[in-house]
């Protein structure tokens, strides 16, 4: 019975969440989204690029992450897009990131008038970790060479001026992984150009020291940054859509945890000792 | 400040601290007994290993999803301990990897483990494979192998990002007994919430010291301790002389442009 | 002393000797020379000189006594160790670098051809895993085991995947697979890759993250006792950081005022308080912790200080 039990009630917490956060899906919610301030600060820094410098949107996320680094990704390159800000797309850490971030950028171009290698240019996928981001920031020309497409990088008129990271006016790194770090010391603790963050929430804590020093200018924390960034910029995209499902999750959670306790409490109070691992009987 | 090259204060810290451990080692070495404190999580391993063969069921290590750094040496080292428990009570460890360097290495390794116990032809060389290179099919792989595996024990060393919790979990359904150790402090939580013994922060470096208690190691984690206690010290003093209104204040400016040239 | 001792005692003097001359060399000049592209001719001769270098060192490796293996692999790691050391904290500028006109840093120009060169080692070990995986299942499908089908799956969606993905990138836009046969479409090189990647690969990773809200929600409900004060704090700060990051909780306390000292009781605030101070504050402590015994463990590997059989293994 206590094998049934288990067996059985992991299921039905599954069911319950699902159902908890389909139903927010389905039913239209109007949600109510306050801005925090990293993600205004992360905004305000996207603004105030100049248009003599690039914005580099650092697409370091794969398929998995994209219900969270996806949306990001889509409310930055929609925010560049209608601020008419020069920005490239690149990646070094998971191959398939500049190619999604490329499929975002020329479903949205057409909506703001934008074009390829007009007014953005992709960089795609390089490989070299830290030495590459040290040479990167010396020379991008010399450590890019061509754009996705293979065309020259110097021959694209958007990387027109754009020589070294001095001409970076801002870098976004978008990634469900550690790959901040190395532009923090390689860049930021150099040229000490503005660095943006956007992650997934569990890396969301492990930002907060450097946001704190002042080594990252911005963080939008999964999807509840997503959906702040698509307030800020203006229109009601799939994540703010999904935060009616995400409050609904993190209800059905926390009632999770009350009727574990109580059911716990139940079974001391009846004598019966807990389990190895402490699972409700 | 630059961070180009060092400074004054990186090669002060850096240089103070790597003296501190490379003394200590030395000390340790010299015949000086040092004391390591009972980790839960790392005795449970000897448990762990003999729990599964009474089951006779196989084990499963992962040594997470970074390349060859030094924490999936420290990783390697551990698993080389665990493989060896395992040839010696006559049990299967399964040991996927996300990287061919690694596989590499942990292929020699746990080889090499079964043959000092003298069980060379009880290793099989499946056991040991690459799964994937990337996050979620590598957790897809490694959940499918608990499960079609039906693994006693779970060994989670490395550095994990958030499949952690999904590889966790799924040793939870098949009643695996769990240990689980990483630097990565986002996902400790996970394993807390998921795992039997999880080791965190420093215990992970403490590791080796503590399955093997070489002198050198267990002189370089006293380093280690002395190490923190310094950059203690420092954000003691940092907090007395940067915050206005604390008595130290007024050496802050000076501090400041001796430490900083600013 | 037998001809073999002295043999081997030449061999190591005349190898690094000329490892000795070359990194002079690569200090005075530095490596681009070395590492500047070859052509025609002197391309093909350069790769067949290197695989002969590399055979002739591998065959000299093995002749060689266990011991002199471990020292070359010994004064091999604190070479390949003291490059990044010396590059940091050396100064970008001195007059110790006497040698060269512009007293400039030698070894930050060698960073990026540094960075190629590990990169190119890395290169020789991408087949060995797929290798390795593809071993495995052929096994499992030669055998017949239990679920071989699933190895057959693993072989079609390999070749596919990697046939596909590297025909679109060298293939024209409109490259066709096949034209219009009965009732199939034609279809074009592009669009397969479209349905391998965009159809199959983007939603099944996507899907396994997103199992990982279920398995939140079962560990949440296993783990979180009450049985310490401790579990009481962390609890209760669990619950205000998981309402403070979504409407509802915005929801709960959206009359308080957004300025003032009363803002501060606000669901977001809270837990961006919580996140920000508390949170920070211990994950600050336990980086120092790890970074520390990182330095710690990298001072052992490249003085050759670490211990355990993985490290101490005959060779």
């Amino acid at each position: 019975m206590k094998q049934d039990w288990q067996f059985w009630s992991r299921r039905i917490i599954w069911a319950v969440v699902a159902i908890a956060t389909a139903v927010l899906l389905l039913v239209k919610v109007q949600a109510r989204m306050y801005i925090s301030k990293p993600a205004l600060s992360l905004y305000r820094a996207v603004e105030a690029v100049p248009d003599d410098k690039i914005i580099v949107v650092c697409c370091d996320w794969e398929p998995g992450t994209r219900g969270e680094n996806g949306l990001q990704t889509v409310a930055l390159i929609r925010h560049c897009l209608k601020a008419g800000k020069r920005f490239a797309i690149f990646g070094w850490a998971y191959p398939a990131g500049p190619m999604l971030g490329q499929q975002i950028a020329e479903r949205y171009q057409g909506m703001y008038g934008r074009k390829y290698g007009r007014d953005w240019v992709n960089w795609g996928f390089n490989t070299g970790g830290a030495s590459m981001i040290r040479g990167l920031a010396k020379d991008i020309p010399g450590t890019i060479k061509q754009d996705i497409f293979h065309a020259p990088i110097t021959q694209v008129p958007v990387m027109r001026g754009v020589k070294s990271v001095r001409d970076v006016g801002l870098i976004l790194e978008i990634t469900p992984s550690s790959t901040l770090y190395a532009w923090v010391d390689f860049v930021y603790g150099i040229y000490r150009t503005p660095i943006g963050y956007a992650c997934t929430g569990v890396m969301a804590p492990e930002a907060f020291p450097y946001l704190d020093a002042g080594q990252i200018i911005g963080v939008l924390k999964g999807l509840a940054g997503a959906a702040e960034y698509e307030k800020l910029v203006g229109y009601e995209g799939d994540a703010l859509k999904r935060m009616p499902a995400q409050s609904s999750a993190h209800a059905v959670i926390i009632i999770l945890i009350v009727a574990g306790n109580v059911i716990y409490f139940r079974a001391r109070r009846g004598g019966q000792a807990p389990g190895r691992r402490l699972s409700a009987p | 400040m630059s961070l180009e090259h060092a400074n004054f204060l990186h090669i002060a810290i850096v240089g103070i601290i790597s003296v501190i451990i490379l003394y200590t080692i030395l000390s340790a070495r010299g015949g000086k007994q040092l004391f390591i404190r009972r980790i839960p999580g790392l005795a449970a391993i000897d448990e762990a290993v003999g729990r599964a063969t009474e089951m006779g069921r196989p084990m499963l290590f992962s040594t997470g999803l970074s390349s060859v750094d030094i924490y999936t040496l420290q990783a390697l080292a551990i698993a080389q301990h665990v493989a060896r428990l395992a040839a010696r009570y006559g049990n299967r460890l399964i040991v996927p990897v996300v990287d061919p360097v690694v596989f590499a290495i942990a292929e020699q390794l746990v080889r090499e483990a079964y043959a000092s116990e003298g069980k060379a032809e009880a290793f099989h060389s499946e056991d040991v494979r690459f799964l994937s290179g990337e996050q979620f099919p590598y957790a897809a792989g490694v959940m499918g192998l608990i499960n079609r595996e039906q693994v006693a024990s779970t060994f989670f060393f490395g550095y994990f990002y958030a499949e952690s919790l999904l590889l966790a979990e799924s040793g939870q359904e098949v009643g695996a007994i769990q240990i689980a150790g990483t630097p990565a402090t986002t996902q400790i939580p996970f394993f807390l919430a998921s795992c039997d013994y999880t080791i965190i922060g420093d215990e992970y470096w403490a590791a080796s010291a503590y399955l093997t208690r070489e002198p050198t190691l267990l002189g370089s984690l006293v380093g280690q301790d002395i190490g923190k206690a310094l950059l203690l010290l420092m954000v003691v003093i940092g907090t007395a002389t940067a915050v206005p209104g604390m008595p130290l204040h007024f050496v802050y400016g000076w501090l400041a442009r001796w430490l900083f040239g600013g | 002393m037998r001809a073999r001792q002295w043999a081997v005692i030449v061999v190591i003097y005349v190898v690094g000797g000329a490892v000795g001359a070359l990194a002079l060399w690569a200090l005075t000049h530095g490596l681009e020379p070395l590492f500047t592209p070859a052509r025609g001719t002197a391309f093909y001769l350069a790769v067949a000189a290197a695989v002969a270098l590399w055979g002739f060192g591998t065959f000299l490796v093995h002749r060689l006594p266990a011991t002199a293996k471990r020292r070359i692999i010994i004064l091999a790691t604190f070479a390949a160790g003291i490059f990044y050391p010396l590059e940091f904290y050396l100064p970008a500028r001195s007059g110790i670098f006497f040698w060269r006109t512009s007293h400039t840093n030698p070894f930050s120009p060698m960073m990026l051809t540094v960075g190629n060169a590990v990169l190119v080692i890395y290169g020789f070990t991408f087949f060995l895993g797929a290798f390795s995986l593809s071993l495995v299942h052929a096994k499992n499908v030669a055998a017949r085991r239990r679920g071989y089908y699933n190895s057959i799956a693993f072989f079609v969606a390999f070749i596919a995947m990697a046939v596909f993905g590297l025909w679109q990138n060298y293939a024209p836009a409109d490259q066709m697979l096949f034209k219009h046969f009965l009732w199939i479409r034609s279809l074009t090189v592009q669009q397969v890759h479209g349905y391998l990647f965009n159809d199959m690969y983007v939603p099944l990773g996507a899907t396994l993250f997103s199992v990982l809200a279920f398995y939140m929600a079962t560990a949440a409900y296993r783990a979180f006792r009450v049985r310490s004060a401790e579990a009481s704090f962390m609890m209760v700060a669990a619950f205000l950081v998981m309402l403070g990051q979504v409407p509802l909780g915005m929801w709960l306390t959206h009359n308080l005022p957004q300025a003032g000292w009363l803002s501060g009781l606000r669901m977001e605030n809270i837990a961006a308080w919580i996140l920000g101070v508390f949170s920070m504050a211990g994950l600050r402590a336990v980086a120092f912790g790890i970074l520390v015994g990182g330095l710690a463990m990298s001072l052992r590997i490249w003085l050759n200080l670490e211990r355990g059989a993985f490290f101490e293994q005959e060779l």
